[in-house]
């Protein structure tokens, strides 16, 4: 294994030396070797008889001119002017961006990701809310004698406006004599629908478990009733019914996500038509 | 020929200037090309392509010698052609004798100033050496011919090579050594300035 090692070593010495590429030390070294060493003498002869050898071989001479044409390759222009570049690709860019953008907003309206009919929103969001037991229960302070007995007056509702609220807190008209009537207030709520799930839009939720159908006489002196004590009991709300938004005002982001689709849409065309009137120009020359 | 000159004005579009490179690096190409492939028709179209391929990559030429980068292609456009055989092996067109000899290239019966006897040891010799040289391993070939066949020193072979010259030095030694090897199988062909002392002695 040394020896076939060495055997290597010796032959790149030998080559090299032949060629002339050993250094200044390491041909004086190696001339010294060669001097006590009659083997290496013989193989550094054999190798330059070797060279020798295939340089025998003649140059040969190209049977053809390989001179290229125009056909044969693209004429090469002179380079891009570093706008050009620029100009294209802040194009490409900017019309992947908005290609992105389009398609996120569609996602987040009509696509899957869309949030639910409007409809549907404020019963899910009571029901919601109704289930949450860490909130404050809350009373409407209207009507007088409101849920209490022998009033004349309907209930007319409590907590978010909700069906599932009012059922919920039973405790606080446990011995009111008015389901029978809970039927007339539902198709009260029915009616509101609508304009209670707008609300329900812009309303923090806190605000939204106190949302209720307003009594007719709401801008009456308000009362406690069953009793309670007045600084004990929830927040009171009063509430009027010209509060409610007129129309659906547009998120943010979607006001934001429009106007980045109108800038990128112009840095598109705009560099579209550059890139364009260059190119024209460019062949023109 | 300013070479630098006719670099700048081929980057600048200029196909004149570049065909004066051609036509000055064409029999190098050839040649280069020529040995390593062992056949003339794969030397020559690798030659086109490599002249074609400089031209088309001329502006990653960095400077240094223009020889040595047009030999990188060169060399690159056979290795790949070798690669591309070593999978895909093709029958040459030669006609082989019933020894499995090839006839000679008539292309080595060239020198006039022999005469036809001299002319056939020549073509005999010229083709044995060239047989050893297709023997090699590509990376062995291509140092070989570069360093004996076209006498480039180590560093422009480096650079042509795209190696390192420590492994141009290893690869050279072991290459003349197959070489040595093989040409020994020939001993009757050599003139007796190439024969071997090995070979005197016995």
């Amino acid at each position: 294994m040394k020896n076939e090692r060495q055997h290597t070593l010796d032959q790149e010495l030998l080559s090299a030396y032949l060629d002339g590429e050993l250094r200044q030390a390491e041909r004086q070294a190696f001339e010294t070797r060669l001097q006590q060493e009659p083997e290496l003498q013989n193989r550094l002869e054999n190798l330059r008889r070797t060279k020798l050898t295939v340089g025998y071989l003649p140059r040969l001479h190209a049977p053809r001119n390989y001179t290229l044409t125009p056909d044969m390759v693209t004429v090469r222009r002179p380079r891009q002017a570093p706008i050009f570049t620029t100009l294209r690709l802040a194009s490409a860019l900017a019309a992947l961006l908005l290609v992105a953008l389009i398609g996120v907003e569609f996602l987040f309206t009509s696509g899957p990701l869309a949030r639910p009919q409007l409809g549907a929103k404020p019963m899910m969001e009571a029901a919601m809310v109704a289930d949450d037991a860490s909130l404050e229960p809350l009373i409407l302070w209207g009507v007088p004698g409101a849920g209490g007995y022998g009033s004349d007056e309907p209930v007319v509702g409590y907590g978010g406006g909700g069906e599932a609220a009012m059922v919920e807190e039973p405790v606080m008209v446990e011995s009111m004599p008015v389901e029978s009537e809970l039927p007339v207030e539902e198709e009260i709520l029915a009616e509101e629908a609508p304009e209670i799930m707008l609300e329900a839009e812009i309303l923090p939720p806190d605000a939204e478990t106190a949302e209720m159908p307003q009594s007719p006489s709401s801008d009456q002196k308000e009362l406690p009733i069953l009793g309670i004590n007045p600084d004990e009991s929830g927040e009171i709300i009063s509430r009027s019914s010209d509060s409610a938004p007129s129309a659906v005002p547009q998120p943010v982001w979607r006001l934001i996500v429009r106007w980045l689709q109108i800038t990128l849409g112009a840095v598109v065309v705009v560099g579209g038509l550059s890139l364009l009137l260059l190119h024209v120009r460019r062949s023109a020359v | 020929m300013d070479e630098g000159a006719l670099i700048q004005a081929a980057l600048d579009g200029d196909l004149d200037a570049f065909n004066t490179l051609v036509l000055h690096y064409q029999d190098m190409a050839y040649n280069v090309a020529y040995r390593i492939m062992g056949e003339p028709g794969a030397a020559d179209d690798a030659a086109q392509e490599g002249f074609i391929s400089a031209y088309q990559k001329l502006g990653q030429y960095r400077g240094g010698s223009f020889k040595a980068w047009l030999l990188r292609i060169v060399t690159n456009n056979c290795y790949d052609e070798l690669r591309r055989r070593q999978r895909q092996p093709v029958t040459p067109l030669k006609p082989e004798l019933s020894d499995g000899e090839t006839l000679e290239d008539p292309y080595w019966i060239e020198d006039e100033s022999a005469n036809p006897e001299e002319q056939t040891e020549q073509a005999e010799l010229q083709a044995a050496i060239q047989k050893c040289i297709d023997q090699l391993d590509p990376k062995f070939k291509v140092v070989l011919v570069l360093v004996d066949v076209e006498g480039l020193d180590y560093q422009t072979a480096a650079e042509s090579a795209d190696t390192p010259v420590g492994t141009i030095k290893s690869r050279l030694a072991r290459a003349r050594e197959r070489i040595q090897d093989c040409l020994q199988g020939f001993w009757e062909l050599l003139p007796e300035i190439f024969r071997l002392r090995d070979e005197e002695t016995t």
